[in-house]
């Protein structure tokens, strides 16, 4: 029964995991730029939805769409200021880019809401000390939804990428950008969009994330785990993304839970890294990613 | 690489030198007097902002090799470092060994922790290998809080180290030591790029694949190119322990293993001077950042808004690698070419 439950609990761990190397996988994939400033852009955008929130009274739907539209914005002005000017270079360099990133809006935070750590208490729809209780397991309701979104989320996804003209375009610039612009996509568009997307997942796991636990300045290191993730999946793999979230959330779980005793604890921080290097070892584009072929 | 005018090389050991012209000697023995003397005109506070711009030297410079000449981005060097610091102070305090033996074992040590996390490279490259290096930095950082001996949470402490009579206990004495090594190491580094494993390290950066076929065992470099980076992480690691007298694992954040990058792009990729440059740029204006504008940061922001004094440094150093990367991504070094050329050439346009 024990085990039942640090498996559920995994799996929705695991789902807010999926959701971010979501975002991740989405910039990937269109752009081919590896955005490792994802977990910073989760914490900037819940930090931006705490700060819209508390602005005034309004209603709790107005003060989503509210931050939708911030982080939507924010994705954009990302895109638009740093991402941009470097279309064309070396892939190395929009890269290293959002290597600074990370250090910038890091930075940023701390010099905004880093008084007492950044703590705050942030519980819009008040289910942060809920908890449902069937048989003798218990889900936190915070967890239970991130869960639920996260699956929406991916069946939108899907359905966005199958039907969507939008998502095709996004497709047919994965495949190749010169093809694409050729074709009649409009290639910066749908960088643009891409960002904006990215943004808003970031939002909506962060938003989770800080129902679950309150914010703090340390949140974006959920992102080197959703990296891990990411890479385990296949970097350009979305059902990967959600497979391997909710399989490193329940590894994660179950390490903590049981080997943590024997080594003095800390071993869920890092073990979806030590999964992600034995798996790139052996599959080194993921799971469920697409093996490139390289010619000279 | 254009010569100073009327400058020609006639013999192959002309051709070998670093420093080619009498021009070149004096610059040289003026900038190693100048630096030697230094402690005399610096007031505590920049002495110690040049002690570490010193220790992270070495560091860049080895990851200047791996990165900027084998081009294997790692993002894992701070992790580096503090195993060359842990491992330095647990052979001085469990080991027995003076600081200096144990200096030379623990930065060997690193290099072979780097070899590990280096084999990966024979299967994955690019990007996903900066992903390994970035799970190195966590792991080593891990394995160092759980090893009990490490007291990873209250950290070792050494002696200051000693040669003879003199002791390194102040920042005055450190800087000697440190320039030292520094000079040391940029020798070293200097002509590593140009032996054979320097030479097939540019051809691995520029295309692996075409130095595979032309010969070049392209394993064996990289997992050359993780040695000798580890090797500088090591030693620098070693430095800190034996400037600060303490090893603690809070002293090596993962965003340092970002600056470190970050050193690279300032100053530019793949040449030694260029490194030296981004190191020497973006401390000396942290260190600026840090007096004068954190206070005015602090200033503006409203009461109760938070911490600008300590977010500004972040965020600064991030802005700059990105302007850099957008406006100059060829680093400071790319603009002393420039400027090398024109004075090269002056009064005349070309």
């Amino acid at each position: 029964m024990n085990t039942l439950q640090i498996c559920l609990w995994g799996l929705q761990i695991g789902a807010i995991y999926g959701l971010i190397a979501l975002a991740f996988v989405l910039v990937y994939k269109a752009t081919k730029v590896i955005n490792f400033a994802q977990g910073s852009i989760v914490m900037l955008t819940i930090y931006l939805c705490h700060a819209v929130i508390s602005l005034g009274t309004f209603p709790i739907w107005a003060g989503l769409l509210l931050s939708a539209g911030v982080a939507i914005g924010l994705g954009l002005a990302i895109n638009r200021l740093f991402m941009h000017p470097l279309v064309g270079q070396p892939l190395i360099a929009p890269v290293m880019v959002t290597i600074a990133l990370l250090g910038l809006i890091q930075g940023l935070c701390i010099m905004v809401w880093g008084d007492i750590g950044g703590c705050r208490n942030f519980d819009p729809l008040g289910i942060s000390a809920g908890a449902l209780h069937i048989g003798q397991i218990v889900l936190l309701k915070p967890h239970t939804l991130g869960f639920i979104v996260t699956l929406v989320l991916f069946g939108l996804c899907a359905l966005f990428f199958k039907y969507a003209k939008l998502g095709l375009g996004m497709r047919a610039t994965a495949e190749d950008h010169q093809v694409a612009k050729v074709l009649g996509v409009p290639v910066m568009f749908v960088f643009a969009a891409v960002w904006a997307l990215a943004t808003l997942i970031s939002l909506v796991a962060g938003f989770i994330l800080g129902s679950m636990n309150g914010l703090e300045l340390g949140i974006w290191q959920i992102g080197i785990k959703a990296i891990a993730v990411a890479i385990i999946g296949g970097l350009d793999s979305i059902p990967g993304a959600l497979i391997a979230g909710l399989m490193v959330g329940v590894l994660e779980q179950l390490a903590g839970a049981y080997i943590d005793p024997y080594i003095g604890g800390g071993l869920m921080d890092v073990f979806p890294l030590i999964i992600m290097c034995i798996i790139i070892y052996f599959r080194p584009y993921g799971l469920f990613g697409l093996e490139r072929i390289e010619r000279v | 690489m254009g010569l100073p005018c009327g400058t020609f090389n006639a013999e192959y050991r002309e051709d070998m030198a670093i420093l080619r012209t009498r021009t070149h000697w004096g610059l040289a023995i003026a900038a190693i007097v100048l630096l030697f003397t230094l402690p005399s005109y610096l007031s505590n506070t920049w002495l110690i902002v040049a002690n570490f711009i010193g220790i992270w030297i070495v560091a860049a410079l080895g990851l200047s090799l791996l990165t900027g000449y084998c081009g294997q981005i790692s993002l894992g060097q701070a992790g580096f470092m503090a195993a060359g610091a842990f491992s330095c102070a647990a052979l001085v305090n469990y080991g027995g060994l003076s600081y200096w033996p144990a200096l030379i074992v623990a930065a060997f040590f690193t290099g072979g922790i780097g070899l590990i996390f280096g084999i990966p490279s024979l299967r994955v490259k690019g990007f996903y290998l900066a992903i390994i290096t970035l799970a190195a930095h966590f792991i080593i950082l891990f394995v160092i809080l759980h090893i009990p001996a490490l007291q990873g949470t209250m950290g070792l402490n050494i002696a200051p180290p000693h040669i003879g009579s003199v002791t390194f206990d102040s920042h005055h004495n450190f800087f000697y030591l440190i320039m030292g090594v520094v000079i040391i190491m940029t020798i070293i580094t200097k002509n590593i790029v140009r032996t054979k494993p320097g030479r097939a390290f540019i051809a691995i950066r520029d295309n692996d694949l075409a130095a595979e076929m032309m010969g070049v065992d392209v394993f064996r470099y990289k997992l050359i190119a993780f040695f000798i980076c580890a090797v500088y992480a090591g030693l620098a690691g070693g430095l800190m322990l034996g400037y600060i007298t303490h090893a603690h694992i809070d002293e090596y954040p993962f965003m340092d293993s970002v600056w470190c990058l970050g050193f690279l792009i300032v100053g530019g990729l793949g040449s030694v001077a260029g490194t030296i440059m981004g190191v020497v740029f973006l401390r000396v204006f942290s260190q600026l950042t840090y007096m004068y504008l954190a206070p005015l940061a602090t200033l503006l922001m409203p009461a109760g808004m938070g911490t600008a004094g300590f977010g500004i440094g972040p965020f600064t150093y991030g802005l700059i690698i990105i302007l850099f990367l957008i406006f100059e991504p060829r680093g400071l070094y790319h603009r002393w070419e420039i400027f090398k050329s024109w004075y090269r050439l002056w009064p005349f346009a070309y």
